[in-house]
């Protein structure tokens, strides 16, 4: 565990931002520390000054997508678990192997929180796998 | 051989052999006159022969008388000698005139006249004297030797005349031969030039004629080939043709023809065209004009009315595209009118099938789109149902109920779009255009986020039209969609919309322009924008839109133009779009 903080802190992009505040108060509620980026260039910006134990990333943004803020942050910390949150069934193949999880808007709180907490494990348990 | 060769060579026909023919007999006749002459020569001399010989007779009669006389006495001996005296004389004369163009033969005869003068002295003189004397023998020598004389001068004048006889004879002989000769050699030299001449002309003449019987041959055939040629390709093409007279009476129809009308060409020959082809509007079911009556009224092609149904005789109907144009003759005079038409009941299915396809990938580009923004909010209601289930401070609660309600009011507006886009009336509602245009860009409003668009969006004035509500929208969907591709990421669209005043052929309405910042279009493109099946899209374009859109327009009357637009702000296409403020479409109209 890389985090100083108890909480896990979790970055959370996406260009709707009611959705956003929204769902920045589920997540505080589920017990995590919650850093909100509108958009993926502030996102990217976040991510690099913050430590980050998870990115929940909205797809379809404006201007750069949700593949292309992956794709940057796998390059640039590939062991931070990313969940790919999107409105579209059909995401593009090479998008959704960048993300650790793809979850569908509409899915509701308990799914998200569900699949929130089983890939923030799985991350932690390959990392002190990776420190053994 | 042309006709005034073929008389030319008659008239030689008739006058080379004339010219022969007369030459022939000139030279004929002119040995028959030299002929005629010498036999004329040879009887002449027959004569002078004969009138010698008879002059020496009555001499010999004078001297036989004389000698009677002599031996007698008796003066009754001398009665040939009395009756020879006077046509002696005359026989001179007669024979002087005969031998005037022969000098030999005249001098004989001088000299014959001048032995006989010498005689009848003597003989006078022997009359004159007594018997005695004349029993004188001396007397008789002397007057023998006298008359031997005379018959030695006649018989070298008989001599003379009969080498001259003879002369004339061979002359006649001669010239008998070269008449003959003459005779037969112009016959043969006049029959060979005639029969060489002829030979020519008639061998011209008749390979003339066989040329132009196998001209007027190869001619026939050509035209029996070209008529077989015409006559297949009528009955072989796809179209149906009805070929009639200017009163209207129908000549000719090919198979495809006979199937629409349903009438075979032998029942229809003579027929009045509008009994064969009975053609109604297709949804007033009126009856249309005659096309014969409207070529002959305006005298060159016309394209018959669209809409067009022609009922069978045997009842079916079909919905026919066709035209009509007159047939005129070599003078330029109309003989005729030929119909070509062609069923175009299963295009129209097509064109409606293609249509509809359109529709529903209008609708699967838009459902994409609908689905995130219907998503969106439905996460946050979902979300906003959890945190309400686990909150209890009163004004906390109040704020998610408040942020819930709004989420779902947003729903609902875009839910109320999409039913709208396929909630069609059947009768043209007055529209106001910039609420549809509104809704179109709210639609395509995460599109146009998401590609980074500036949209300005010019549509702020209340211009009112008549027409369908979502077939205009696919038009604007469209056109925005086909902007939004064309300026790319970050690129820039504008809209504009104003009123149209009443112009030539078209009445008030609204014009609303689309421009974007793109590449513009080529002139290529242009020209085939608004075929079905051209896309610049690659895969991703079913290539029916503008085709579709073009439709829908025509239908409300109006009009699409695709230029560039030339400013330097906005380099792209730019997409002009007249409605008339009052529209004569229909609901069961197709659009395409």
């Amino acid at each position: 565990m890389s985090s100083v903080s108890p909480l896990p802190t979790i970055l959370c992009i996406d260009d709707e931002a009611l959705g956003l505040q929204i769902r920045k108060a589920v997540l505080e509620r589920a017990g995590y520390r919650v850093l909100t980026a509108i958009d993926g260039r502030s996102g990217l910006g976040l991510f690099r000054d913050e430590l980050i134990d998870g990115v929940v990333l909205d797809y379809y943004m404006p201007e750069m997508d949700g593949g292309v803020v992956a794709q940057t942050m796998r390059h640039e910390q590939p062991r931070v678990p990313i969940m790919l949150l999107s409105a579209y069934i059909n995401l593009p193949a090479e998008v959704v192997a960048l993300a650790d999880v793809t979850v569908l808007k509409g899915e509701g709180p308990t799914e998200l929180l569900e699949k929130l907490r089983l890939m923030l494990e799985s991350a932690s348990s390959k990392a002190l796998g990776a420190v053994r | 051989m042309k006709l005034p060769e073929f008389n030319r060579a008659l008239r030689q026909l008739v006058v080379l052999p004339l010219v022969l023919l007369v030459l022939m007999t000139g030279v004929v006749v002119w040995q028959i006159v030299a002929a005629a002459r010498a036999q004329r020569a040879l009887d002449h001399s027959d004569q002078i022969t004969a009138q010698v010989q008879r002059l020496q007779n009555l001499i010999i009669d004078q001297e036989t008388g004389l000698r009677g006389f002599q031996l007698t006495g008796d003066p009754g001996m001398l009665a040939p000698w009395t009756s020879a005296l006077d046509p002696t004389q005359a026989q001179f004369e007669a024979l002087r005139t005969m031998l005037a163009d022969d000098p030999a033969q005249l001098g004989a005869l001088n000299d014959l006249n001048k032995q006989y003068v010498q005689w009848l002295r003597f003989a006078h003189g022997v009359l004159n004297k007594d018997a005695a004397v004349l029993a004188d023998p001396q007397l008789n020598q002397h007057g023998k030797q006298m008359m031997d004389r005379i018959r030695a001068t006649a018989r070298g004048m008989l001599q003379q005349q009969q080498d001259v006889r003879r002369h004339e004879y061979q002359r006649a002989r001669r010239l008998q031969r070269r008449e003959l000769y003459s005779l037969l050699i112009s016959a043969l030299v006049v029959g060979t030039i005639l029969a060489v001449f002829i030979r020519h002309h008639v061998k011209t003449i008749s390979i003339s004629y066989l040329r132009q019987i196998a001209e007027i041959t190869r001619r026939s055939e050509e035209v029996r080939d070209s008529q077989e040629w015409f006559k297949t390709t009528l009955e072989s093409i796809g179209d149906a043709v009805i070929a009639c007279e200017t009163n209207g009476a129908v000549t000719f129809m090919n198979p495809v023809a006979e199937k629409l009308t349903g009438w075979l060409l032998n029942d229809a020959k003579g027929h009045p065209l509008e009994d064969v082809f009975r053609i109604v509007h297709e949804s007033t079911r009126e009856a249309a004009e005659n096309p014969v009556e409207k070529v002959r009224r305006l005298g060159h092609v016309i394209g018959l009315a669209n809409h067009t149904l022609l009922i069978a005789r045997n009842g079916p109907e079909f919905v026919i595209d066709d035209s009509a144009a007159p047939i005129r003759n070599a003078s330029g005079e109309m003989i005729g009118v030929v119909l070509v038409f062609r069923d175009v009941t299963e295009e129209r299915r097509m064109q409606a099938a293609l249509v509809a396809s359109e529709k529903l990938a209008v609708a699967g580009r838009l459902a994409a789109s609908i689905a995130h923004e219907i998503h969106n909010p439905l996460d946050s209601v979902a979300n906003l149902h959890f945190l309400l289930e686990q909150e209890n401070d009163p004004a906390q609660r109040a704020e998610y109920l408040r942020l819930a309600q709004q989420e779902l009011g947003r729903t609902m507006q875009i839910s109320r779009t999409m039913l709208s886009l396929y909630r069609e009336p059947r009768a043209p509602i007055q529209l106001n255009l910039q609420e549809l245009i509104e809704g179109v860009l709210l639609l395509l409003d995460r599109r146009l986020q998401h590609q980074g668009i500036r949209m300005e969006a010019n549509i702020s004035k209340a211009l009112m039209v008549e027409g369908f509500p979502a077939e205009l929208r696919q038009v604007f969907t469209n056109l925005i969609v086909n902007a939004i591709e064309a300026a790319g990421p970050r690129g820039r669209i504008r809209i504009r919309m104003e009123h149209a005043e009443a112009a030539e052929l078209q009445g008030t309405g609204a014009v609303i322009e689309v421009a974007d910042s793109g590449p513009g279009i080529t002139e290529d493109v242009a020209r085939r924008l608004f075929q079905p099946f051209f896309t610049t899209k690659g895969a991703n374009g079913t290539g029916l839109g503008l085709w579709v859109s073009m439709g829908i327009v025509q239908k409300h009357g109006g009009a699409i133009r695709v230029a560039n637009c030339n400013e330097p702000e906005w380099p792209g296409a730019c997409v002009r779009v007249f409605l008339p403020a009052r529209t004569l479409a229909w609901a069961g109209q197709p659009s395409a």
